[in-house]
């Protein structure tokens, strides 16, 4: 296993951070407008191979980025993403976009209204580049268009396939993907990027072509835990359109690490080691070893007999949930559909009402029971995959992620090193609902101990 | 379909296989198979869950 190396000051445009560039552009050193071509040369240059954007309009964008630099050079800021590339996963809608999905089923020639995600980024001056693939319709049971940057035999991980690889290939500086079991933080890991899913409501999903209500997270992919923490003050919160946010304002955009006292990390041991390759548990043990250098109380922490349901009851409800989610378009023409989507919309229409609410009542004690872990730790530390990206159409195991998802529990992902083939090897931690300001500061430390990955060897 | 007694997946499986021939057809059956298999197995893993009488649904 190759270590991650220590962050260094980013020299070329498309190498800066989000927070990086955000200065620049508040500092008068850098131009919306420069900002802008480096990423669409970057585009032309690699987006040919990795096949991660679905839509871009290169004129409109030069147009706004014009509107962006001017606005900046009278010395007004429309918040604190002014002039900052984004995308979003081709299951948001934004304006003047189609939003395919991945899907036949999908018109390309509809265009909707901005989703709260979207306009939340205009709002804070972000420039959204363009659409990112998925999996149709955000299953990962089909197969991505997109391919990995760091080796393009292997797999970005889906469902958020685009969103994971294009800011892994300095595409974009920050992306929003979506996980229903493991679609964000997986692509995130494969990509050696970060991830953060939220607690449950903490970020709408107003605007987002549904895959599974009750499990659907909005999800963040940048290349630093800051960058996570920034785009989460910006898109997080309540928002009347979407009943299940949660009433609680985002959190701030700084994450002041630097007085944040070392975690206690609970390592899952005992859950994962059955499952993760032994290069991926060594990953783990070797970061562990570093965080205990650096001042962090890690421990083992045993798991409760129920959180072995948990993905059992994912199975159950997704199946039910999905299946009502496509009934119409279903019952216009099932054959629009992948094979693989057709069998499970179909065969989910067979789950049982008390079955479905039977396992809801399950995943609550699943909840409950998980609280108690964190008596003893601020976080849970485990791999995000069983190893690096797989080879070929396999979007890889959510095994390590779909029983959080299901809980509605944080989620960070950050980078742990590279495989012995060269491939990024992703760290999961894990802490209770609604301690997403602090999982992102100490997954920040964290990731501080550890350095971040170089680009991948795309050139 | 019963939750309680608990099924075993062979029960879950027929009940199932029953419900989509009458919804789908049964030229379906076949496609269907191997996700009224998994779909049949968590049915039988959920049903010998037992849980307290009061403890709720959870919906986030």
């Amino acid at each position: 296993m190759t270590s991650t190396v220590p962050a260094e000051p980013a020299t070329a445009l498309t190498e800066l951070t989000v927070s990086e560039a955000s200065a620049q552009i508040r500092a008068g050193s850098l131009s919306c407008s420069a900002l802008l071509e480096a990423h669409l040369e970057r585009i032309d240059a690699v987006d040919g191979r990795v096949k991660a954007f679905v839509y871009i309009d290169r004129d409109a964008l030069r147009k706004e980025a014009a509107l962006l630099d001017a606005e900046a050079a009278a010395g007004k800021f429309r918040g604190p993403l002014h002039g900052v590339t984004v995308g979003l996963k081709d299951v948001f809608h934004v304006s003047g976009m189609p939003t395919l999905a991945q899907s036949k089923a999908s018109d390309p020639k509809l265009r909707e209204q901005d989703s709260t995600i979207a306009a939340r980024f205009r709002a804070a001056g972000a420039l959204i580049l363009g659409k990112l693939e998925t999996t149709e319709f955000a299953a990962s049971l089909s197969q991505p268009i997109t391919r990995n940057p760091w080796n393009l035999e292997h797999n970005p991980g889906g469902s958020s396939s685009g969103s994971g690889a294009a800011v892994g290939a300095r595409m974009v500086m920050a992306a929003i993907g979506t996980q229903t079991g493991g679609s964000n933080n997986r692509p995130a890991a494969y990509n050696g990027v970060s991830g953060f899913i939220a607690s449950y409501g903490r970020i709408s999903r107003s605007g987002l072509h549904a895959n599974s209500w009750s499990y659907d997270h909005p999800g963040i992919i940048a290349r630093s835990v800051e960058d996570l923490a920034l785009c989460f003050s910006v898109i997080g919160g309540p928002d009347e359109a979407d009943t299940t946010t949660i009433p609680t304002q985002a959190p701030p955009a700084e994450l002041n690490s630097a007085g944040v006292r070392a975690p206690r990390i609970g390592v899952f041991r005992e859950f994962y080691e059955p499952l993760a390759e032994p290069e991926m548990t060594a990953c783990v043990d070797a970061a562990a070893a570093k965080f205990v250098t650096a001042g962090a109380e890690v421990h083992d922490v045993a798991m409760p007999a129920s959180f072995a349901l948990a993905s059992t009851v994912s199975r159950l409800i997704g199946a039910a949930e999905k299946s009502v989610v496509h009934a119409g378009r279903m019952a216009a023409g099932p054959d629009r559909f992948g094979d693989n989507v057709r069998r499970s919309n179909l065969a989910g229409t067979l789950v049982p009402a008390t079955y479905y609410l039977h396992a809801q009542r399950i995943r609550r004690k699943v909840v409950d029971d998980m609280k108690a872990l964190f008596d003893t730790c601020d976080l849970i530390l485990l791999p995000t995959a069983p190893g690096p990206a797989p080879k070929g159409d396999y979007t890889g195991d959510p095994v390590f992620l779909t029983p959080w998802t299901v809980m509605g529990y944080p989620g960070v992902n950050i980078p742990g090193g590279l495989s012995s083939d060269g491939l990024p090897l992703g760290l999961q931690m894990v802490a209770p609902p609604m301690s997403d300001y602090e999982l992102l500061q100490n997954a920040a430390w964290c990731q501080s101990v550890l350095g971040v990955l170089p680009p991948p060897p795309l050139n | 379909m019963r939750l309680h007694p608990a099924v075993t997946k062979e029960e879950a499986t027929e009940w199932l296989t029953t419900q989509a021939k009458a919804s789908w057809g049964e030229e379906r059956l076949p496609e269907l198979q191997e996700n009224i298999d998994a779909i049949a197995e968590a049915m039988a893993i959920i049903s010998a869950v037992e849980l307290p009488d009061d403890l709720e649904p959870l919906f986030p």
